[in-house]
């Protein structure tokens, strides 16, 4: 079959057309890709960063945005079938642990990741778990259905406090925070302020629902948002970007007694004022990470049946699988949006 | 006159003469019988303190005898033994109407041109905040509604559950009375950390389940270890050495949730990947509501918390200074020192 592998342990990616297809083993089901999206793990492990160094172990076929069409299932599956429509979840959990036992298995203690720990989806094939197999509706592209995944990232984020009529600042356009300002407006959200500083990008939040874009460099982030909420703060913060400016400005526009969800990840320890920003605030600041198994899923289900969601603006392009190399460039170059690659 | 302890510049405490407060019709006028030294008065005396500045009357803990009262003042007649809630919300803010007078957006507080402080012979307060205090209790467990009801809110926003661990960081008067908190809400498994071993030994007396000396040991190795490698479910922080944020979230287990008391007065680096990778939650708890300082009272008064061996030093006015500097250092055997004016 064809595939991209990390090749060997340097910065790139490899075409093959000779990849076996992966066997299927019991409890497993084999996927064709009809669409994978990169993320910014996938970014990590072309660049060969020392996250992915820490990681991978070349060769190996990575990615794991995807959906596609189930053509072969293992033995002791029961509830899906040829020819079932499905999305991958990342996870594959122990079962075993604290945190599976106990209701959080995207939380696991000895967590596997698909494409990074195990064969990933920039591929013809992928053989999966049926526990990462979740089945999508016809009326749902594949194109968006290989977004569930990221999308659940940011569902997990915006839904993880109160958002209906509430005044929002979402830091960060990348794809998931351009989805996240789709979620909080379909979720009833008041107002909803897109801040990030690439115009290309901030630009994209206003057909996702933002009311207000805000550029930190050439608007005064705090000013515009104390002018627009009666100096009062807004009621919820979410972080998308990971930097360390962003959670520093949340922590002065949030109000007193905010929500503010840190869901990017940052390199470094950020500088914090706590007194200022989270005992007099009585803040509640909260982590979220991945998706919750299965209720997100759930989640972005109900929101795509209601007609609510519109992806269409967090799409920055669709390539053929082989053409990888100039999806990569196109994200390092800043190009808006989620890459697809089409194998 | 009355006399009053006043920082008059950092680092430098004044006796003073200062005005006898004059008695508005829903004011209490207390004699201060004792007053409370708090971390937050060290803050004021080192020049740090967010909206306490030198020159300023030291104090916010106290407890007293009513001696005079305003002409609409009904719960109280002179001779009562009371303790006051110093903060008086404006009522009118969107946290007033919600019960959040610490939220206020124009609170007052003693210590403040708008208030004065407690290190005075005599304290006026309205009505709304005095609580009486009963025979029972001797005036410093009184003055200690106060701490306790920093450590009841602490507690309450900490989300304790039955069959909760829980690590307390800092074992001074705010962590030792969130330990007796948490025991007197049925919390078994309580781990106290701290430097000095007179509170470690006093967080064991308490009930601590283990008390860990955190420059000799390691808190994190230590609590993981206790935990089958899963972390406790909850943390309070009532102590600011600029590490401790990150220190709590390796010691909390994922979705675990930390609530930060201790005022740590400078910005410190945090690494705030922790709490994304393990869904951990940061919690500020900000002084308490007045249902949090009922229940202070109450749990005082019916001695299901004891708070009698807190109070470890009792001075007079004009040791106010010794105090604080004994306070800083760490200079001998200190929970709560208070002083008489």
């Amino acid at each position: 079959m064809i595939g991209i592998t990390k090749q060997t342990a340097a910065p790139g990616a490899t075409w093959r057309e000779d990849l076996p297809v992966p066997e299927v083993g019991p409890g497993e089901v084999l996927v064709k890709v009809k669409a994978t999206a990169i993320c910014g793990t996938d970014l990590h492990i072309y660049d060969w960063t020392p996250w992915a160094q820490a990681r991978i172990k070349p060769p190996m076929v990575f990615g794991h945005e995807f959906a596609g069409e189930i053509v072969e299932v293992g033995q002791n599956v029961t509830g899906f079938k040829v020819g079932d429509r499905v999305a991958g979840e990342t996870h594959i959990s122990c079962g075993n642990c604290y945190f599976c036992q106990t209701g959080d298995q995207h939380i696991c203690a000895d967590m596997k990741i698909i494409g990074v720990h195990v064969p990933g989806s920039f591929a013809e094939y992928i053989s999966i778990p049926v526990s990462c197999a979740w089945k999508v509706s016809p009326s749902v592209s594949y194109e968006d259905a290989a977004f569930l995944e990221p999308l659940g990232v940011a569902i997990h984020g915006v839904l993880s406090g109160e958002i209906g009529n509430q005044t929002v600042a979402i830091f960060g356009c990348g794809p998931i925070g351009l989805m996240g300002i789709n979620v909080a407006s379909a979720s009833g959200a008041n107002q909803i302020f897109a801040i990030e500083p690439i115009e290309e990008k901030v630009n994209l939040a206003k057909e996702m629902g933002a009311t207000t874009l805000l550029r930190p460099g050439k608007d005064d982030v705090l000013q515009a948002v104390m002018d627009a909420t009666n100096g009062i703060g807004v009621d919820v913060v979410i972080d998308f970007s990971g930097s360390a400016k962003a959670i520093q400005s949340g922590l002065q526009i949030l109000r007193k007694g905010g929500r503010m969800t840190l869901t990017g990840l940052p390199n470094l320890p950020v500088e914090l004022d706590l007194v200022d920003g989270v005992i007099y605030k009585e803040a509640r600041i909260n982590g979220t990470t991945g998706r919750r198994m299965y209720e997100t899923w759930l989640q972005a289900d109900k929101l795509f049946q209601a007609g609510k969601l519109n992806l269409d603006p967090a799409k920055g392009g669709t390539f053929a699988l082989k053409d990888f190399e100039q999806a990569f460039a196109a994200i390092k170059a800043g190009k808006p949006g989620k890459m697809v690659l089409i194998p | 006159m009355v006399r009053a302890a006043v920082v008059a510049e950092p680092y430098h405490v004044e006796i003073r003469d200062i005005p006898k407060p004059s008695v508005e019709a829903n004011d209490v006028l207390i004699k201060v019988e004792v007053a409370g030294i708090c971390g937050s008065d060290l803050h004021l005396f080192k020049g740090t303190h967010a909206f306490r500045k030198p020159p300023a009357v030291l104090g916010h803990e106290m407890a007293g005898t009513v001696v005079e009262v305003g002409k609409n003042v009904k719960k109280f007649k002179a001779g009562d033994r009371v303790t006051v809630e110093p903060q008086v919300g404006c009522g009118q803010c969107r946290y007033c109407g919600q019960g959040l007078a610490n939220l206020c957006l124009n609170k007052k507080v003693p210590g403040t041109p708008s208030w004065v402080g407690t290190f005075v012979e005599y304290f006026v307060a309205p009505e709304e905040t005095v609580y009486a205090i009963p025979e029972s209790l001797s005036f410093a467990e009184g003055l200690m509604a106060e701490p306790l009801a920093v450590a009841v809110h602490a507690v309450r926003r900490a989300e304790l559950k039955p069959g909760d661990t829980v690590a307390i960081l800092g074992s001074g008067t705010i962590g030792l009375l969130a330990l007796l908190v948490a025991k007197a809400k049925g919390i078994e498994t309580v781990y106290c950390t701290d430097v000095v071993d007179f509170n470690l030994e006093m967080a064991k007396k308490l009930g601590a389940k283990a008390a860990i000396h955190a420059l000799r040991e390691d808190p994190v190795e230590k609590i993981r270890s206790w935990t089958d490698d899963v972390g406790v479910d909850k943390v309070i922080i009532a102590a600011g050495p600029g590490t401790i944020i990150d220190q709590a979230s390796a010691i909390t287990r994922r979705r675990g949730r930390i609530t930060l008391v201790a005022m740590i007065t400078k910005p410190i680096p945090v690494y705030t990947y922790s709490f994304v990778f393990n869904e951990q939650t940061l919690a500020g708890s900000q002084t308490y509501q007045s249902q949090d300082f009922e229940e202070a009272v109450r749990l005082l008064s019916t001695k299901e918390v004891d708070v009698s061996s807190l109070i470890t030093q009792e001075l007079s006015l004009a040791e106010t200074e010794q105090g604080l500097k004994m306070l800083a250092d760490k200079a001998g055997n200190i929970v709560k020192i208070v002083v008489q004016p």
